[in-house]
């Protein structure tokens, strides 16, 4: 297994930003005698993977075993930072929206041997990550064959600050996010009609997984996005079970989530 | 939970080394430890080195389990060393990576980190070569340390000596590394047989906690259960002893750390 802490100067961003990266090698117990570890043309399988609120790159290798699912899985994964910035394009500040859906993929691309096919690139993400994912997945569906969505679900139904009190509140710094007056209305944040858009346009949307701890905070919130989805006829898997907003059930459910993906289990050539 | 990553200059070593650190701090929203008020002082923490098996570097534990948040849930800190493949020996042709681990990195983190090492709260624990690491530390210095914990432990040196020699198993190369490591009569001193200091437990003042587990489908299974009869035998403080179905992986691992903090850390 190899772990890669990088550093790159993203031109989205105007600054230098780091990036974790899991790329799955055979080990030596792995390794059948003699065959070589590293296979010419081999072509990874690779999951764009979101860190939460008060979170940054390091956060899925810390606190939850995601190499060692990712080593089993046989997919690279690609561990990004956005501060807490829901993943946009920030109105003042950096565009997070475009670093993480084409310029990362580029980099990445460029310089790792993973597949460009649609159908072998994938998004997830926890809390404002799962958000971030989705929000992804339903603004550029010909990028990513699925999506994971754990403990969150679509900004309309949570995310978007309603009162001068929940924009002072919380961690998120909606002014600087959203242009005023902050109500995210046409912004990529407001995902009712992109997701309206989406199901009439009659183009292949990426599979959505969704998981949430029943004794969550945003439970609500998953359950409105899933009427939205039912109501617009997007199909997306569902599973839920004990826990709250906590990292025991994020290990827990990126597991099923990558079960779910359908992932093939070997480097493609 | 505050994470480090660095190097660190050790003398016994002559040469800068990895290091791991796993420090309390306030909790961030959303984590099972207890939110703690501002930057309110907090006691220092107790102390847990964890030790890589021979195959891995110092990253592992921090990459292959949540062991950040078993730490936050207990609030104690994690130092987890580099020391290669020596098999936590003094080597003959190498560094005396047994004294690394057993004098100065205590007192390096002591100095480095507001942690404390005191007998009473130092621990120390690890998988495979850092179980038998774990132990000969413990064995060999049990007033130093409060408890001890061997999952999966690569207990039986010499078998491992044996069978490594042949340059045959998951250790592939590891013929090159046993006579660095004890020289090429590839004799195994005393001091370095777990079992022999077991023997040799009760002349020790200060008596041992251990916490040991084995996967019951692991090829190290029959050395730890031999290593296990005979530890029954040896006048120990506790000995905490327990198995399941499971192999030589991470997913053990990850499961067994807990369940010895759990014995040892209220």
């Amino acid at each position: 297994m190899a772990f890669i802490q990088m550093n790159f100067y993203s031109d989205a961003l105007k600054f230098s930003t780091d990036v974790n990266i899991i790329l799955p090698t055979p080990s030596d117990v792995d390794a059948k005698g003699g065959e070589p570890y590293f296979e010419e043309g081999a072509k990874y399988q690779v999951l764009y993977l979101l860190h939460g609120t008060y979170a940054d790159h390091h956060d899925w290798t810390r606190l939850s075993s995601i190499e060692r699912y990712a080593q089993e899985a046989k997919v690279m994964v690609v561990l990004p930072s956005g501060e807490n910035s829901f993943w946009q394009d920030m109105y003042i500040g950096p565009n997070y929206f475009t670093y993480i859906t084409e310029e990362l993929p580029r980099f990445i691309r460029t310089i790792f041997p993973v597949s460009t096919a649609r159908e072998d690139t994938f998004i997830g993400g926890l809390s404002m990550g799962a958000f971030g994912a989705l929000n992804a997945a339903v603004r550029c569906p010909e990028k990513y064959a699925a999506a994971i969505c754990l403990s969150g679900g679509m900004s309309a139904f949570r995310s978007l600050p309603a009162t001068e009190e929940e924009l002072a509140a919380g961690p998120w710094p909606f002014k600087a996010i959203l242009p005023p007056p902050y109500d995210g209305k046409g912004t990529g944040m407001d995902d009712i009609p992109i997701i309206q858009k989406l199901a009439a346009s009659g183009q292949p949307v990426p599979r959505l997984y969704f998981a949430v701890g029943t004794e969550d905070f945003v439970y609500g919130n998953v359950v409105k996005t899933r009427a939205f989805l039912d109501e617009v006829g997007i199909p997306y898997t569902y599973e839920e079970g004990p826990g709250v907003h906590n990292w025991t059930f994020w290990d827990e459910y990126i597991q099923h989530g990558l079960k779910w993906l359908g992932l093939r289990g070997t480097t493609l050539r | 939970m505050s994470f480090f990553e660095g190097t660190i200059y050790s003398k016994t070593l002559h040469m800068d080394t990895q290091l791991g650190v796993i420090l309390p701090q306030d909790s961030r929203p959303h984590h099972e430890g207890a939110l703690m008020p501002g930057l309110a002082p907090r006691r220092v923490p107790k102390t847990l080195i964890l030790l890589h098996g021979l195959t891995d570097s110092a990253s592992v534990w921090w990459r292959r389990t949540s062991i950040e948040r078993y730490a936050e849930l207990y609030d104690i800190a994690v130092i987890m060393p580099e020391v290669y493949k020596s098999y936590y020996q003094n080597m003959q042709y190498g560094e005396n990576y047994f004294d690394y681990i057993a004098d100065e990195l205590p007192q390096l983190c002591k100095n480095l980190f507001n942690v404390s090492i005191a007998p009473e709260d130092l621990m120390i624990a690890g998988l495979s070569m850092g179980g038998y690491g774990a132990l000969r530390c413990a064995f060999t210095y049990p007033e130093r340390y409060y408890c001890c914990g061997a999952f999966s432990a690569g207990c039986d040196v010499k078998a491992v000596r044996d069978r490594q020699a042949t340059g045959s198993g998951p250790a592939r190369g590891f013929e090159k590394t046993v006579p660095a490591i004890f020289g090429e009569k590839v004799d195994i001193p005393d001091e370095s047989d777990i079992y022999w200091l077991a023997d040799h437990l009760k002349d020790k003042e200060k008596k041992v906690r251990l916490y040991m587990t084995c996967g019951r489908q692991d090829g190290l299974y029959p050395a730890n259960q031999r290593l296990k009869e005979q530890l029954e035998h040896c006048d120990l403080e506790e000995f905490h002893y327990e198995d399941w179905d499971g192999v030589h992986e991470w997913g053990y691992w990850d499961v067994a750390v807990q369940r010895f903090l759990a014995t040892f850390v209220k």
